[in-house]
């Protein structure tokens, strides 16, 4: 009896009324989608409802299932992260429903033997697949006992082990990155060689590494936390002490290598923020961060006069009506989807989102714009608004004293996110040049959506390991 | 801390300044819009860092910073999306922009959402469908059942054209928001787009006789012209014909077609056809945006200003000699016609120069008037002076109007010669055919000039009336006493002056006219310009025929307006 009690008192109850409140969005949305663009006849009755909903609401209800686990495992993980996520990629789920039929008949790919098929069959079905994967991998990072089964075989707790071998992140990181400049391949005539080849599924390294780096670097900077040496002189200059200068160098020169050797501008951004911001929270002194971005400045700007993809995108960005029919034409198309929406959007199902071309990958976020609205835009703004603050209150409730490198973790997978957000959705409405990256959690897309979930499921250990 | 906080004011109102100043900026200059908002962003930043409390040193200090550049990051993205969504959403949704190429790119929806939308029908006075629209393939196709009884060509100039490549001309253009129901039946749009169903536009009804029309743009055949009828007492347009015209069904596209590739082809070439250099510009509506010399119709002008002006213009003081020299120097005004004086008697009065039409009297009537009383009376009309005139003629707006003016170069009529040849109307003068049709209705109305009208009722596809029009005065242009005396001297015209003609077409009707052959090259073929009302003591018609490069007005004009007139009372 006291024992009910005591689960009952355990009962994760804020997380479960918001889960709850995101799976009736959730099926209402699909609902919608679904009647709205024809796919499915509407059956006002019971049973013809939940012959819709049942498949596709199977990942908001695994969500639950992780929600009632948790109540059992570690009531006092953090309680809105979950729902936060369970919207963003119920978001994701509803807007790949809808965008499917309008890809299809508007994209037709050709085969080697010459029959035509719709390039992008089955989107909506394997993101439901991706974000379930997701799902387990994130009830996996919570409920498999990795400390009981590290301490007996290495005498470590996760994140002890994530810190002790914190090299070895490196080498793979690294191995990662050169494995890319190798073997990468280019499947959808993007221009951007980031893709491994699996036969099965295409796999995105740059999604991994952005993990591997953040634990790395929460790992390094920890231990040279206390590093107050007078620095570094280089003539009249004071530069910073060597442990920070080196990585300051070492990430530029990855970040330029990116771009030089893959063209992907995104993850150079992506990487070399987050790595800013983590020096930054690390070190508390700014002006680091200001030699750091300077020197990405520098380094850009040689760049944009040698590397024929930067000046475009550069040009793109300022003047996107002068190639519309060209280079232009996505931004143009997309600056278009957004003043079509207005306050209210022009309501799911009816805009015509689909000519804005990487809709459902890249421009999901003027899909949200058109059909929902700035009401829409700016409700996903404030989620991710709440997941990266909550991330940050992660961050500081853990004692640092102690667990600096935990804190410093929290703080570097909340900015993964952060950084991530603020370029994709930056790019899509002309505030920054356009880099492809995804939109966390709403893009299409397996790597991306299952690193997320990772990246969250951390996040959440963490946060239950502070009030054990 | 008072310093800290007068800094925080003075950021916080530079980046208000900043976002406000550059958040309206048009789409064109959107790189002024992103320096703006870039530049207020490190404002923004002190602000919010000099109102929060001093953070603690450390990691949760460093966190917060980190912190307020995330939301700095947000706000900059929430406030772009302001800009593109709703303050410059309106202007961008139908931006087109001009690529360098030379190409052009739109917004596809707005041509989306045209397809969708089944355009209410056009119908004449009698409440004849000439335009309507039908659903094919779920889409919405525009139809002309006009053509099954008459030329299609011969109301091009009115219901215009609607085009999804193309865009739209004449009433489609013009009245584009109710046609699409945009504008009038807002609820039941707002139904529409809650439980489905095909949007359909609202109805307008002219004041257009379809049969009149067809059979005034018969006698005008494929000459270049136009042909005008109004009803002096309201303004009604009861005919206006443009030639030539064109076809709209070319111009329409049909989504039951079989191969859609082909249609859109059709419909290019056709475009291509009707707008090439030999085509005569069919897309032009004469009437209202064909300014030429009105010749010696605009006698009728002067008339009207001797009379209102009596002490000046000295109407029954006149002669008519064969050559008179206002100006030192310039070359003298000489008749067309030898010998006119025989025909106007010397000393003549108004009524027989009216009737004979000479030159060299409306020279020096004008003459007399001095510049200022020829740029009153004719500001009467709206023959505007080009210092205070518009682009457009906003009297008549349903359909695009230019604005008639008295002479073109400033100060052109301080010229005592430039002054005389505006008296009998070539000068500098450049007139709409539907400004001297409003003169001739103006005289027929008793002075009172009306606003012309061709849009009588817009009406929902159930029934209700949206808008309706009615009569309107613009102004009373001269006395009733000079209307009538007008009258008289137009009556003479076509008793036994130049216009004699005309009453041959009316037997037994009193007609009032006044003919005109303007020079508008030197030796080239003068237009023909011919204005009437009839009948005369309580005149119905008010009719103006013009005819580019046809010859002269007192035959080939008085020829067309009196089988005009004879269509306008055999179609009563």
């Amino acid at each position: 009896m006291a024992t009910f009690f005591n689960r009952l008192r355990q009962f994760r109850g804020v997380e479960f009324q918001l889960l709850f409140t995101v799976l009736l969005f959730f099926a209402a949305g699909y609902l919608l989608v679904v009647v709205a663009t024809r796919q499915r006849e509407f059956v006002a009755t019971v049973p013809g409802v939940l012959s819709i909903l049942w498949p596709s609401t199977l990942p908001l209800l695994l969500f639950l299932g992780v929600s009632f686990g948790l109540s059992a495992n570690s009531p006092g993980a953090d309680q809105v992260l979950l729902p936060l996520v369970a919207l963003l990629a119920g978001l994701s789920l509803m807007l790949t429903a809808r965008l499917e039929p309008s890809l299809n008949t508007l994209y037709k790919c050709t085969a080697d033997d010459g029959t035509i098929f719709s390039c992008y069959e089955g989107v909506a079905a394997r993101q439901s697949l991706w974000v379930t994967l997701g799902v387990i991998g994130l009830a996996a990072m919570l409920f498999v006992p990795w400390d009981r089964l590290l301490i007996r075989t290495l005498r470590l707790s996760l994140f002890d082990f994530l810190d002790h071998y914190r090299y070895v992140w490196l080498a793979i990181g690294l191995a990662l990155i050169f494995a890319t400049f190798l073997f990468g391949v280019d499947p959808n005539g993007s221009g951007v060689k980031v893709w491994f080849n699996f036969g099965l599924f295409l796999f995105q390294p740059s999604e991994l590494l952005k993990i591997i780096l953040v634990i790395f670097m929460a790992s390094y900077l920890n231990e040279h936390r206390e590093v107050v040496a007078a620095g570094y002189r280089l003539g009249p200059l004071t530069l910073p002490p060597l442990p920070y200068l080196v990585p300051i160098a070492g990430m530029w020169g990855l970040a330029m290598a990116t771009i030089v050797f893959q063209r992907d501008l995104g993850a150079a951004l992506l990487l070399f923020g987050v790595f800013l911001a983590m020096l930054y929270t690390a070190t508390g002194r700014g002006w680091y961060v200001l030699v750091g971005m300077a020197a990405f400045g520098v380094g850009a700007y040689v760049l944009y006069q040698f590397l024929p993809v930067v000046a475009l995108r550069v040009q793109v960005w300022l003047d996107p009506w002068a190639t519309a029919q060209g280079t232009g034409y996505q931004i143009v198309q997309a600056v278009y989807a957004l003043a079509a929406g207005r306050i209210f959007g022009e309501g799911l199902g009816l805009g015509v989102p689909a000519i804005v071309p990487a809709i459902h990958t890249d421009f999901i976020f003027t899909a949200i714009g058109e059909e929902m609205g700035l009401a829409g835009t700016l409700a996903v703004l404030i989620a991710y608004v709440l997941l990266i603050f909550r991330g940050f209150h992660i961050a500081l409730s853990v004692p640092g004293r102690f667990r600096g490198f935990e804190q410093l973790l929290a703080v570097g997978l909340t900015t993964i996110i952060a950084v991530q957000t603020l370029i994709i959705i930056g790019g899509n409405l002309r505030l920054i040049p356009l880099t492809g990256i995804t939109l966390p959690f709403v893009s299409y897309g397996g790597s991306s959506v299952l690193i997320n979930f990772v990246i969250v499921g951390l996040l959440m250990r963490i946060s239950a390991g502070v009030r054990h | 801390m008072t310093a800290r906080s007068a800094l925080r004011t003075l950021c916080l109102a530079g980046a208000a300044g900043l976002i406000l100043y550059g958040i309206v900026q048009p789409v064109a200059s959107e790189v002024r819009w992103l320096v703006c908002l870039w530049a207020s962003a490190p404002l923004l930043g002190l602000a919010a860092w000099l109102s929060a409390p001093p953070a603690p040193r450390g990691l949760s200090g460093s966190v917060a910073n980190l912190g307020l550049v995330v939301i700095i990051g947000f706000v900059l993205l929430s406030l772009q999306l302001l800009r593109q969504q709703v303050i410059r959403a309106e202007e961008t949704y139908y931006y087109v922009a001009l690529g360098t190429d030379g190409s052009t790119t739109s917004n596809v929806r707005p041509v989306l959402d045209s397809q969708r939308v089944l355009r209410g029908r056009i119908v004449d006075r009698d409440g004849q469908v000439l335009v309507d629209s039908q659903e094919v393939a779920g889409f919405a196709q525009r139809t002309y059942p006009l053509a099954e009884r008459y030329d299609p060509r011969t109301f091009s100039n009115i219901v215009g054209f609607f085009s999804t490549r193309y865009g739209s001309g004449g009433l489609e253009s013009s009245y584009a928001e109710y046609l699409t129901g945009a504008r009038g039946n807002e609820w039941q749009r707002l139904r529409e787009r809650f439980v489905g169903g095909t949007p359909r536009g609202n109805d307008l009804t002219l004041t257009l006789d379809a049969e009149l029309q067809a059979r005034a743009a018969a006698a005008l055949g494929a000459r270049p012209g136009s042909v005008v009828v109004l009803d002096p007492r309201s303004g009604a347009v009861l005919a206006m014909v443009s030639s030539p015209g064109f076809d709209p069904r070319g111009l329409s596209f049909n989504p039951g077609a079989a191969d859609w590739e082909a249609e859109n082809l059709r419909i290019s070439q056709y475009w291509e056809q009707i707008t090439s250099d030999g085509a005569g510009q069919p897309l032009l509506n004469r009437p209202t945006q064909g300014v030429y010399p009105p010749g010696s119709t605009y006698k009728t002008v002067t008339a009207i200003g001797v009379l209102e002006f009596p002490d000046l213009g000295q109407p029954d003081t006149i002669t008519c000699p064969q050559t008179y020299t206002p100006q030192e120097g310039a070359p003298p005004v000489v008749n067309s016609v030898d010998g006119l004086v025989s025909l106007t008697g010397d000393p003549s009065d108004l009524e027989r120069v009216f009737a004979f039409s000479c030159n060299t009297a409306f020279a020096q009537y004008a003459v007399r008037l001095t510049s200022e009383g020829m740029s009153t009376i004719a500001r009467r009309f709206d023959i505007l002076p080009p210092q205070r005139a518009p682009a457009a003629y906003a009297e008549f707006a349903d359909l695009p109007t230019t604005q008639s003016l008295l002479y073109v170069d400033p100060g052109f009529l301080n010229l005592p010669r430039a002054l005389a040849d505006t008296g009998y109307g070539q000068g500098q003068l450049l007139v709409t055919p539907l400004q001297m049709a409003m003169v001739a209705a103006a005289v027929a109305n008793d002075g009172v000039m009306m606003r012309p009208y061709l849009v009588q009722r817009i009406t929902r596809p159930d029934g209700g009336i949206i808008r309706e029009t009615g009569p309107r005065s613009i102004r009373q242009t001269m006395s009733r006493g000079t209307a009538a005396t007008m009258r008289g001297h137009m009556a003479a015209v076509a008793r036994y002056g130049f216009g004699k003609l005309v009453s041959d077409f009316v037997p037994g009707i009193a007609v009032g006219a006044k003919s005109g052959t303007a020079e508008h090259v030197p030796g080239a073929t003068p237009h023909a310009w011919f204005i009437a009302v009839a009948p005369l003591d309580a005149p119905r018609y008010a009719v103006v025929v013009m005819v580019e490069s046809g010859g002269e007005g007192s035959s080939v004009g008085a020829e067309l307006a009196g089988q005009v007139l004879a269509a306008a009372f055999a179609t009563e």
